[in-house]
């Protein structure tokens, strides 16, 4: 694994988006169960971050990350979703930059659930 | 008129088929309103038709995950709750069918459990009278069990327990009468 | 429309209202029935008894055979009382289970974008819809069914299509105009869509008193 690797830039994006005040999580946690329910080793089959994906852009021109959080109801989720791609942007540009492999780094975010209430079930 | 009250959980005060509408559309806190309310008679329905408590909460669990999936589909032309009371009925009779009985004298929950009983006092001869009613129960005939727990533990009226069993309540009546002849026998030491 | 449902919950008592209206003559029995000296079948007391709507009937009330026939049935009913009554150990743990299968399988709808014409950001149609039905629940006498939204052009415009239950005792107009600031607000507010309209429809009426708690048998004998 190397620093510039798909697995961690998505450490690095997850790290960056959950530290966004109103990100709850970065998908439902039991998708996360799930997976690991399926993957119990949990050796390499199981991503950091099932949230997020990154793929290399079409053209090879550099990184597309998508974000897929759930939020907290606090404040706009707009707010909260143009704080993720930022920060998120943000942290994968200089982490990239640091390690000497400068690219473009293009950034989505879903919001896949608000939490209304208090956990029902 | 419905008042805006102080509800110990938003949505708590809505009826069932508007919960439905909004499950359908994918809300899962409105679906979890549902399965909420509905959760306590389905399974003691299905403890009633089952042979071992196991097995009665995975009809259940199916019956639900199973509506879950045919909410979009389900064109509320019954109630919610007739729909979901079929849907467990029919998943208690392929379990059955799956599974023969095995220990008819397990239908009866553990008793005792202190607070598992609403009423803690009850007396050892309170226990053994549903115990009795509960070895009564497993020994009548399917259809006519349905019948009576959808009746009598359940309060539903002859047409909707019609509609749960897809027949007619002609013969709704008829079991229901011979369900409670061989209760009304099975219980005569208890008198 | 799915809200214009006949079957609505019925305002009759759970009985299955007046049974059979003729003497024992009218009908054949069901097997093992059986003719009290009073000339009515043991069926039909029972049925009198546990079944059907009010106003008691006044001979199941007044005749003793009848009577004793019902008081036939009190073991039976006292320990069915005790059944009932009984709370299945493991409810808790079977609802978080049903949810926590129900929730693997989310059913999102489109993707909607949020207005920020310069960042890829958007939310998936069932979150946003929660919100917004929410809002329009905040209104008095009103409650959401069905909240669907549809992105329109190709900028963040999105337009909200809703039906609603609402209670009668105020003009309509007044309260659909309520609920439908109350969407825009929330949509604007709590969420940051651009929506250009909010089509509302009154699909259903919200009836007065508790549309809650499970309907138990109140049969007279009971």
């Amino acid at each position: 694994m190397t620093a510039t690797g798909t697995t961690a830039l998505l450490g690095v994006a997850a790290e960056a988006a959950l530290a966004v005040p109103g990100v709850a999580a970065l998908q439902p946690r039991l998708a996360r169960r799930l997976a690991a329910a399926a993957a119990p080793t949990r050796a390499d089959t199981t991503p950091p971050e099932a949230g997020i994906r990154a793929d290399r852009a079409p053209d090879g021109s550099g990184w597309h990350i998508e974000v897929r959080c759930v939020l907290t109801e606090s404040r706009r989720a707009l707010d909260i979703a143009r704080n993720v791609h930022d920060r998120v942007t943000a942290a994968l540009i200089t982490h990239l930059a640091t390690h000497g492999a400068a690219e473009p780094v293009t950034v989505a975010v879903t919001v896949t659930g608000i939490a209304v209430w208090p956990d029902v079930a | 008129m419905i008042e805006q009250t102080a509800s110990p959980r938003p949505g708590a005060d809505l009826p069932d088929r508007l919960l439905a509408v909004r499950a359908a559309e994918g809300d899962d806190d409105s679906f979890a309103l549902l399965v909420q309310r509905h959760s306590r008679p389905l399974l003691a329905l299905a403890r009633c038709m089952l042979d071992n408590p196991q097995d009665a909460e995975e009809a259940v669990q199916d019956a639900f995950v199973g509506a879950w999936r045919r909410l979009p589909e389900y064109r509320h032309s019954a109630e919610f709750r007739t729909w979901m009371y079929r849907i467990t009925v029919n998943r208690c009779l392929t379990m059955r069918r799956r599974r023969p009985p095995l220990l008819p004298l397990d239908v009866v929950a553990e008793p005792a459990t202190g607070d598992a009983w609403s009423q803690p006092a009850r007396t050892a001869e309170q226990d053994a009278a549903t115990a009795a009613l509960s070895r009564a129960l497993a020994e009548l005939d399917a259809g006519q069990r349905v019948c009576w727990i959808l009746r009598e533990l359940q309060g539903l009226p002859y047409k909707e327990i019609a509609h749960v069993t897809r027949t007619s309540e002609q013969t709704v009546r008829g079991r229901l009468f011979r369900a409670r002849r061989s209760l009304q026998e099975a219980m005569g030491p208890w008198r | 429309m799915a809200l214009d449902d006949p079957h609505k919950r019925p305002s009759a008592p759970p009985g299955a209202g007046r049974p059979r209206s003729g003497s024992a003559a009218d009908v054949p029995p069901f097997a093992g029935d059986e003719v009290l000296p009073c000339g009515r079948l043991l069926s039909r007391a029972w049925e009198e008894a546990h079944d059907a709507a009010p106003p008691p009937d006044p001979h199941t009330v007044s005749c003793p055979h009848c009577r004793e026939a019902v008081e036939g049935l009190a073991t039976v009913n006292a320990a069915a009382r005790a059944l009932r009554d009984e709370d299945p150990p493991g409810l808790r743990a079977l609802a978080d289970r049903v949810m926590d299968a129900v929730r693997a399988e989310v059913r999102s709808g489109r993707l909607l974008p949020l207005a920020d014409p310069d960042r890829d950001l958007r939310i998936v149609e069932s979150a946003a819809a929660k919100v917004l039905r929410r809002a329009a629940d905040t209104v008095p006498g009103s409650r959401a069914a069905t909240c669907r939204l549809v992105p329109e052009g190709n900028g963040t415009d999105v337009r909200v299509t809703m039906t609603l239950a609402v209670a009668l005792d105020r003009p309509l107009p007044d309260r659909v105009h309520q609920v439908r600031r109350s969407v825009l607000r929330s949509a604007g507010q709590d969420l940051g869509l651009t929506v250009t309209a909010v089509d509302i429809t009154v699909a259903d009426v919200l009836e007065p008193g508790p549309p809650l708690g499970p309907r138990l048998p109140t049969g007279a004998g009971a």
